[in-house]
């Protein structure tokens, strides 16, 4: 692949979604330009050992926010997390979604926002297409519950 | 009714940041799942924000003008007085001024406090479209505005400060930036210790605030004083991980030794990397490196005429310390080990042991989840367990026989002040009593609250339940205390139970001796013999009984019952240090019990 132009036309087409669906799965938007921009630059350094560029981005650049988000959760310098001003009804969807747990979050978001298959959630999770079922399910319906309690 | 994937579109009125020169700027980093470490940037994030936070947690908007009809009085035996009861902190204010007492949170950080300015009445939220953003309106912060904040961050970690001399000054304040206030206006910060913790005054001058006002807020920061002991500051937020202290997921390592291993050169067990054990090994009469000879002679010597002769590898080097380690013959154990400390140029065997390899608590516990299915609620001396504990794995799991029984350790926690509450059981439950769980299934597990029950009333709380032995942490749920959990005044000695018991055989009658529990052979036997209990173990009333439990709520007998009981006598005299004077054994002793025989 030509590295600047293939790799800048994967970006265009799926950056913006991919930090949108960072967002909502870390609740962070720096947390979520980080792992975007630092997959990307991974993907330039590492294209010619990576098969499937468009699945690879995605699952290293949740892997890189779920592991930024563990990290700042144990650390004692980051109790934290900056929040930004966002339109109706994002925050509350945020505040949703950080309600779930982390792997329901990550199913809900990669699936049912990004459209990412059953088979890519798996691999970001590292567990099976069955154990994902479970956490979309769950998710769902502990998202579908919290943002209803919030419009009652 | 919310569906998911509609719900979730509402991220795409997001407006993604372009990141293209950024990728292109960037040295990725080599860590497969960290990104490159920026810690001073999210540090000044972290401290930028939580200082806004605390600051102008509300947008001020009616700080209009017309200030002129409230011109307050110097003489401040005519103001008001107040107590910030979450700071521990009285204040003194005009009466012509706006109060705003506040007690909010943004995202994770928790402030508290009030808002004193010369305004005509209202203080607002930001006109934001939701209360989540952090952003700060000062914008409309009238020209001759005086506004003093003195607040309480609870989500920064400031330790113990000492306490400021008081009567503070504004005079010793840092100036700082206006933010978004209008041109003109100052800005002032002053950082003060009460109560062990770090409060702040934050005060905003506009560009035409009075000589007067100016005056009225100095007057006021120096009328800050303490208000008696502080009521304890709330958690901004529980963080299990923490609590639990949670240990890295790594399939790269095993571990070797138990709680009783001593060849590492501490008490306790040590991770390995696994591809050091998985390695073939050396003969001991080939190996190389520092302390091979000394390995050779070790071999070549009696005391390790069982030892292999091959297999060998150094696990662990420093300049003064080797150990190397070979599979036994026979398989009895896992490893044979043994520890060279140097003396000069000379090292010297110092320790051997046969030690078994294992996984560490979070390869056990790996995509297994805890979860709340509902409140646990404490009536009558019961309580429900609620902690659920799923298997997120393809295949079934089940705890293996190098882990006790599987229970939540209970940190309860005050809802009001996020203080800890009583104390978790130290003990835990039979070996290799394991439970089982179907892939994709959940069971629950029991609750340890024993430990906590002297010490809860009837209330609310936060708890958050540890299962160290898979390394995992619940997220926080709730404590319903509904009736008084002990109404005896017998106290239950107790002792941190690590599994492993005595095994003779003692009991009698349980029975109050001069204040706690013992066991008597009848109910006038003038010296019963004290028992220490696993820690958990306690006193609760059940259907108007008085009954004893186990750390997890499992009724072990009635006051007045025969019990046999398994452990041993021990004089443990000079190590109980919490034992009231009146149930000092003296020469007799205390029965051990590992638990009901």
């Amino acid at each position: 692949m030509d590295e600047g132009k293939g790799l800048e036309d994967v970006y265009r087409a799926q950056a913006g979604r991919m930090w949108r669906a960072l967002v909502g799965f870390s609740g962070d938007p720096e947390i979520a330009a980080e792992a975007v921009a630092e997959a990307f630059a991974r993907a330039i350094r590492d294209e010619d050992q990576i098969r499937d560029l468009e699945p690879w981005l995605w699952r290293v650049s949740f892997r890189l926010a779920s592991a930024e988000l563990k990290r700042r959760s144990r650390s004692s310098d980051w109790t934290i997390a900056p929040t930004y001003e966002m339109p109706d009804p994002i925050p509350e969807l945020i505040a949703a979604l950080r309600c779930l747990s982390p792997n329901q979050r990550l199913a809900v978001v990669l699936h049912d926002y990004a459209d990412r298959s059953t088979l890519e959630v798996a691999e970001a999770l590292g567990c099976s297409r069955a154990t994902v079922h479970v956490h979309l399910s769950q998710g769902r319906r502990k998202l579908r519950s919290l943002l209803e309690a919030t419009d009652a | 009714m919310h569906n998911a994937k509609n719900t979730l579109r509402a991220l795409d009125r997001l407006e993604p940041p372009d990141l293209w020169d950024d990728v292109h700027r960037r040295s990725p980093g080599s860590d497969r799942d960290s990104l490159p470490a920026r810690r001073g940037r999210w540090l000044v994030i972290v401290v930028a924000f939580a200082l806004t936070a605390g600051a102008t947690s509300f947008a001020i908007r009616a700080l209009t003008s017309d200030t002129g009809g409230k011109v307050a009085s110097l003489n401040t035996s005519t103001w008001h007085s107040r107590t910030i009861d979450e700071l521990g902190l009285a204040y003194i204010y005009p009466p012509q001024w706006h109060v705003q007492p506040f007690s909010e949170r943004v995202g994770h950080v928790g402030f508290a406090g009030v808002v004193l300015s010369n305004g005509s009445s209202d203080l607002r939220h930001p006109a934001q479209p939701n209360s989540a953003t952090s952003a700060w309106d000062l914008s409309e912060l009238a020209a001759d505005g005086v506004v003093i904040s003195i607040e309480h961050v609870f989500a920064l970690s400031d330790g113990q400060e000492p306490d400021s001399r008081f009567p503070l000054s504004l005079g010793d304040a840092e100036v700082v930036s206006a933010g978004k206030a209008r041109a003109g206006t100052q800005a002032f910060l002053l950082q003060f210790g009460a109560h062990g913790h770090s409060d702040y005054v934050r005060s905003w001058f506009g560009p035409e605030a009075s000589r007067h006002d100016q005056q009225v807020a100095r007057l006021i920061v120096a009328g800050i004083s303490l208000a008696g002991p502080s009521t304890e500051l709330p958690n901004a937020a529980l963080d299990p991980v923490a609590i639990c202290d949670v240990p890295e997921y790594d399939p790269n390592v095993a571990v070797l030794g138990d709680d009783f291993s001593s060849v590492f050169g501490e008490v306790g067990p040590r991770t390995f990397p696994l591809g050091l054990l998985e390695a073939a090994g050396d003969p001991g009469s080939t190996i190389q490196g520092a302390a091979a000879d000394a390995l050779r002679l070790y071999l070549a010597s009696p005391e390790a005429r069982n030892a292999p002769a091959d297999g060998w590898r150094a696990i662990d080097e420093t300049a003064d310390e080797v150990i190397f380690a070979a599979p036994p013959n026979g398989g009895y154990s896992d490893w044979w080990v043994v520890r060279f400390e140097r003396e000069g140029e000379v090292w010297h065997p110092r320790e051997t042991e046969l030690v078994d390899q294992s996984i560490t608590p979070a390869q056990r516990g790996h995509q297994l989840e805890l979860s709340w299915s509902g409140d646990v609620a404490f009536e009558d001396g019961s309580w429900n367990s609620g902690l659920i504990l799923t298997n997120d794995r393809e295949r079934a799991w089940s705890a293996d026989e190098q882990a006790p029984a599987i229970w939540g350790q209970a940190h309860v926690f005050d809802a009001a002040t996020g203080m800890e509450v009583g104390r978790t059981a130290q003990t835990v439950g039979e070996w290799g009593t394991g439970i089982s769980v179907p892939a994709s299934d959940s069971v629950e597990v029991p609750l340890s609250l024993g430990g906590q029950l002297g010490a809860l009333d009837p209330g609310a709380f936060d708890v958050v339940a540890c299962v160290p032995q898979l390394g995992l942490a619940s997220p926080v749920g709730s404590l319903r205390v509904i009736d008084e959990p002990t109404t005896t005044n017998t106290r239950v000695l107790t002792y941190s139970y690590t599994g492993i018991a005595m095994t003779a055989l003692g009991g009698g009658i349980l029975v109050d001796h001069n204040g706690c529990l013992a066991v008597a052979e009848s109910q006038d036997d003038p010296r019963p013999t004290y028992v220490l209990w696993p820690d958990g173990y306690a006193l609760v009333t059940r259907d108007g009984r008085t009954v004893l439990i186990d750390a997890v709520g499992t009724e072990v007998a009635q006051m007045g019952d025969e019990i046999q009981l398994g452990g041993g006598y021990g004089s443990f005299e000079g190590a109980i240090g919490d034992v009231p004077e009146s149930c000092r054994s003296g020469g007799q002793g205390y029965f051990i019990a590992g638990g009901p025989a």
